[in-house]
């Protein structure tokens, strides 16, 4: 029978759906910091997210969010599967069709630690990520909290206080 | 290019000197450009393509900048050839300015990129996607009516993972719709169809039918997204479409004839859902396409597809796909013969499957077979004076190498 899915194509298919099967896994410490002119000390997890998927671009008061990103560093593959819920590859594609349809600017990058915390000291609004703790006069480190997290824990020590 | 896309390069380029000049934000640019292979078996997809065509590459240029914090203004200049589609013609891809006034209320106004399914906005750019021909539901034969809609819009994100897009104006393209697969070459079929219907004579009486304008009105473009609360999960509904009035000139038996054509409607509804698992993406669109001509009966094109990708690395990814495209929803089988085409020019059934690797984060290599099962919408296959030359059951093969920076 001369159809797309012959014997042999059908073969071929079940191989190839086969190798969907990898489920890569990741998980560090990643720190959270600003400029000092943020007038925040911490977001939610959701806030972040928003942030560095281009959703959100003003701090309040009317200063531009500068989002600072190094995708070399595998620091920021961490980074963006932990906050925005992308693999690196499928953060830089929603990225380029940000860009590429002029929804969104890309973010400002940077090629390593030292670079991103000069970057985010350096501009006024920026925020980024680095593996450890820094609190300097022109950076600081803020609290990422899970707001769904803090409710549940919340809920559940009431309910143990009633008790 | 023409004088008024110098000018506007030029404005950017000015401008952005004098921003940094006043240390206020520099213009961002950004570009793309790819240069695609195509080899077919048995039809040609654009001319020549089953000896193997290099006639089929784009590229853009884009200049974005913040005048405030919540004013950002932006062009993109786009080119691309498909075989006789493009012909390398620079165009204004998308121009607007957007006004963000909350998270919930964005204000745009120019030519912006019309809202399709999932993936219609980043189309031109082959480094956003794992595809290099998308499935049937984007019609790449109908690609001069995907670009963009020219008026004022707004957009935002609404509570509990909702976002939207309104544009309202005139559906848009600078490179004339006339010349386009639609209504150049598709619309006289059925033209000469429903007028030998009419009149009682052969289609073949009627000759030489080409369109000497086409006027879209009332366009609109909706567009809503949901971010379910399941993580991974986004579920789209979009719509665009307008009214077309389109002239046609044609001879009948040797007399010039000159008829006006009006589509009250012509527009396409696509849902579409998506599932994104770690480095796995799973999504299903569907897509009908309502058109009626004034005086006549509805019709509707409709098309689905599901496609499944995955990134096994840095360096790899692949991707399958299976799509259906029926010109005619309720003639599925062509047994109606409605344009005086073949039955097999009825549906388009293809299985895709896509080698993705990033060489590096600005090059893109991509390999790509599809198993063809049918001819609708093949543009070049409906050019041919013997429509018994053709094989129902075909193979495209395509290789493309994308750089964006």
């Amino acid at each position: 029978m001369n159809s797309i899915f012959n014997r042999k194509r059908f073969t071929w298919m079940i191989y190839f759906l086969g190798c969907f099967l990898f489920v890569p896994v990741a998980a560090a410490e990643v720190y959270i910091i600003v400029n000092t002119t943020i007038p925040v000390s911490a977001l939610s997890k959701n806030e972040l997210r928003d942030i560095y998927i281009g959703k959100r671009t003003i701090w309040n008061g009317n200063l531009k969010i500068v989002p600072v990103i190094a995708p070399s560093l595998s620091l920021h593959d961490e980074f963006v599967l932990k906050y925005t819920r992308k693999s690196s590859s499928q953060f830089k594609i929603w990225w380029l069709k940000l860009v590429f349809s002029g929804e969104g600017a890309f973010p400002k990058t940077a090629s390593s630690e030292k670079e991103m915390i000069e970057k985010v000291s350096e501009n006024e609004g920026a925020i980024g990520y680095v593996s450890s703790e820094i609190n300097t006069d022109r950076v600081k480190t803020i609290v990422i909290y899970d707001k769904d997290e803090m409710i549940k824990t919340f809920e559940k020590s009431k309910g143990t206080d009633n008790e | 290019m023409n004088r008024l896309q110098i000018a506007i390069s030029s404005f950017f380029i000015l401008f952005s000197a004098c921003m940094a000049s006043y240390g206020m934000e520099p213009v961002s640019i950004h570009g793309f450009v790819s240069q695609g292979y195509i080899h077919s078996t048995g039809n040609d997809v654009i001319p020549d393509s089953t000896n193997g065509s290099f006639e089929m590459n784009e590229l853009g240029i884009n200049f974005s900048t913040l005048v405030s914090p919540r004013l950002r203004m932006g062009a993109q200049f786009f080119a691309r050839d498909y075989g006789d589609y493009g012909n390398d013609q620079v165009n204004i891809d998308w121009a607007f300015a957007d006004y963000n006034y909350k998270p919930w209320l964005g204000i745009r106004a120019g030519r912006m990129k019309i809202a399709s399914g999932l993936y219609n906005i980043s189309r031109d750019l082959g480094s956003a996607r794992t595809f290099i021909m998308l499935p049937g539901i984007y019609m790449e034969s109908f690609r001069e009516l995907f670009v963009g809609i020219k008026g004022i819009g707004a957009h935002g994100y609404l509570p509990y993972g909702f976002s939207y897009v309104l544009s309202f104006g005139v559906i848009d393209n600078p490179s004339n719709f006339k010349d386009s697969f639609l209504f150049a070459t598709l619309l006289p079929f059925t033209v000469k169809g429903t007028a030998a219907r009419m009149t009682g004579l052969s289609p073949d009486d009627f000759t030489n039918v080409r369109p000497t304008s086409v006027t879209w009105r009332n366009s609109k473009n909706i567009g809503l997204v949901w971010d379910t609360p399941l993580p991974g999960l986004r579920l789209s509904g979009t719509y665009w479409g307008g009214r077309v009035e389109e002239e046609m000139v044609f001879e009948m038996s040797g007399i010039p004839v000159s008829q006006e054509v009006i589509f009250e409607e012509l527009a396409v509804r696509v849902v579409s859902a998506e599932y994104t698992f770690s480095d796995t993406i799973l999504s299903a669109e569907y897509m009908t396409a309502p058109f009626y001509a004034k005086d006549q009966p509805r019709r509707k094109l409709e098309a689905y597809s599901a496609s499944l990708t995955h990134r096994f690395s840095p360096l790899f990814e692949l991707g399958i796909y299976y799509s259906e495209l029926y010109p005619h929803y309720d003639d599925k089988d062509g047994s109606e013969e409605r344009e005086g085409v073949p039955p097999n020019y009825y549906w388009y059934k293809d299985f895709c499957y896509t080698f993705r690797f990033d060489i590096s984060y600005n090059w893109i290599f991509k390999l790509e077979g599809h198993v063809v099962d049918g001819l609708a919408l093949n543009p070049q296959t409906y050019y041919l004076d013997d429509f018994g030359d053709v094989k129902t059951h075909w193979e495209i093969y395509l290789a493309k190498l994308s750089y964006n920076f």
